[in-house]
């Protein structure tokens, strides 16, 4: 398999504070890469240090194929373009204007500019400056500008954040579509899981500056357990019925939970029945990426 | 590098407030020149004073013009392109240089010009000339350096802040420090090389000095920069 970018062994240290602790992951060449961990994981940490804005302290990486310290890097950066937190635009520009200083710095001409703002849906802003564009708005330039180069690997640090409703399915169509038409690879980074599930097919889980686990989407379904949601009718202790049983579970509430497990409806409920507990409904349930991600990481589900 | 070169000089011509500056320094140099006449004093003189004063006030302009641009976080489009940080910094070096060289040079022109229509004459002195370029340069150097490597909202007027520290030092230090000691630090501080024609330090080694803290200075800025963690 292909890889646009593979790290080995990152780290990055600011003084005594460790933001990443030997993070490995690997990127296939055209896929949806989302990168899922908590606030102040490393996540966009990796994506400086990726993007030539800091240096790591230990730990290498390759850009397709070509190691971060090879004095060829530069020309290999130029197939790649970033959006990192927020988008860096010249607000006392249009839209146009800001493409146009991108080729400049790209010593390129300015022919596909008009392209580039149809295909991200700018053409019609006209002269309007890029300080008063909306925050989606901002965003779509920052993909734009990201794009100036021919980018065949973008990477995008949380895109949605901030977004309306509408924001996030424009976004989400517009990923789509550069994956699918033009073959672009993306790194994109998140925490709103619900939105990177839809689009991303391979996941890495970064924790506390390592990565936890990386799996395609395919793995994800796989993984993803089932289990039996009950609904009871609250007379008697569910939770220390479920302990006693030694069934692995998740509690909601008193009334509520989730067991794991390869277990037949009829010997659940006689099981429960036994230990007083009365099953007034009970459902199949398979955990979504959120659950996974909780039972990857850690840490509370207030599903 | 070219690249970065020709879009600096693209978005400084673009600047209302840059073509503002090359209209006043012109103007300014008019004035001098005309006042210098009308009290019968070489123009080189007073020019070559003011020189060092604009030196010190072009600084903001130009820290502001490097920091700018740190505060956008436009920088980052032009790291993650590629464009080496060595270059990035020679680029803004450049820049200001230039900031320097087309605002004090249009304000000497501008002076000798008038001098020239009025007395039919110019009296320069090559050694404030060439005085008052490498304060310029060691300006340009020290604005860069601070402006690239402090990278905050005032980080541009930091420079202006020292330089003009540096410039009440270089004269109001000979009345408490030893005439002596103070043409020796002079010979180091920015705007103190106003002082270097008339100082006990040869003339050609305070220029050789001038010119190693100049390069000093862009080294280590460029070294600063090329390993400071950017966001």
């Amino acid at each position: 398999m292909e890889y646009v970018l593979q790290t080995h062994h990152l780290q990055k240290r600011y003084g005594r504070f460790e933001a990443l602790r030997g993070l490995t992951m690997n990127v296939p060449k055209g896929a949806i890469y989302g990168l899922v961990g908590k606030n102040g994981a490393g996540k966009t940490t990796l994506i400086r240090l990726i993007c030539g804005l800091q240096q790591p302290s230990e730990g290498t990486f390759q850009l397709f194929g070509v190691p971060n310290e090879a004095r060829d890097l530069p020309k290999i950066r130029r197939r790649m373009g970033a959006v990192v937190e927020t988008p860096a635009i010249y607000p006392d520009r249009t839209a146009a204007e800001n493409l146009e200083l991108q080729c400049d710095i790209l010593g390129q001409g300015y022919d596909n500019v008009p392209q580039l703002l149809e295909l991200v849906g700018l053409s019609g802003t006209g002269k309007k400056k890029a300080g008063k564009f909306s925050l989606g708005m901002r965003q779509r330039l920052g993909i734009a500008l990201a794009l100036c180069g021919g980018g065949e690997f973008l990477i995008l640090d949380e895109p949605t954040n901030g977004l309306d409703p509408q924001g996030i399915v424009d976004m989400r169509n517009l990923i789509l579509k550069l994956n699918q038409e033009r073959g672009i690879t993306f790194l994109i980074s998140s925490h709103i899981l619900d939105e990177l599930s839809k689009i991303a097919a391979h996941y890495g889980f970064v924790a506390d500056g390592k990565m936890v686990k990386e799996i395609t989407a395919e793995e994800l379904s796989l993984s993803c357990r089932k289990s039996i949601h009950i609904v009871t009718d609250g007379k008697g202790d569910l939770c220390a019925a479920l302990d006693k049983l030694q069934y692995e579970y998740r509690l909601y509430s008193e009334t509520q939970a989730n067991i794991y497990g390869e277990y037949t409806v009829t010997g659940l409920v006689l099981a429960l029945h036994a230990q007083g507990i009365c099953v007034e409904s009970l459902s199949e349930n398979q955990d979504n990426l959120e659950q996974y991600y909780f039972s990857v990481i850690g840490g509370d589900d207030r599903g | 590098m070219v690249d970065l070169l020709k879009l600096e000089m693209k978005e400084l011509f673009r600047q209302f407030v840059f073509r503002s500056l090359l209209l006043l320094c012109s103007v300014f140099g008019i004035c001098l020149g005309i006042l210098n006449d009308s009290m019968n004093d070489p123009v080189s003189a007073g020019v070559m004073e003011w020189c060092g004063i604009l030196a010190v006030m072009l600084s903001a302009y130009g820290g502001l013009s490097v920091s700018r641009e740190f505060n956008r976080n436009t920088i980052r489009n032009k790291i993650v392109v590629g464009h080496r940080r060595g270059h990035i910094f020679l680029a803004k070096l450049i820049l200001v240089g230039m900031i320097y060289l087309m605002c004090i040079g249009l304000f000497i022109l501008a002076s000798f010009l008038i001098q020239w229509i009025i007395a039919g004459r110019i009296l320069l002195q090559w050694k404030q000339l060439l005085t008052a370029a490498l304060s310029a340069a060691l300006c340009v150097a020290l604005t860069v350096t601070i402006s690239t490597a402090v990278r905050t909202d005032i980080a541009g007027l930091i420079p202006l802040l020292v330089l003009f520290l540096s410039m009440m030092f270089s004269g109001l230090g000979y009345e408490f420090i030893d005439h002596k000691i103070m043409d020796v630090i002079n010979v180091f501080l920015p705007c103190g090389q106003m002082m270097a024609g008339e100082s006990a330090v040869k003339f050609s080694v305070a220029v050789s000095c001038s010119l190693l803290e100049t390069v000093l200075l862009c080294i280590a800025g460029c070294l600063i920069f090329r390993k400071a963690d950017l966001n």
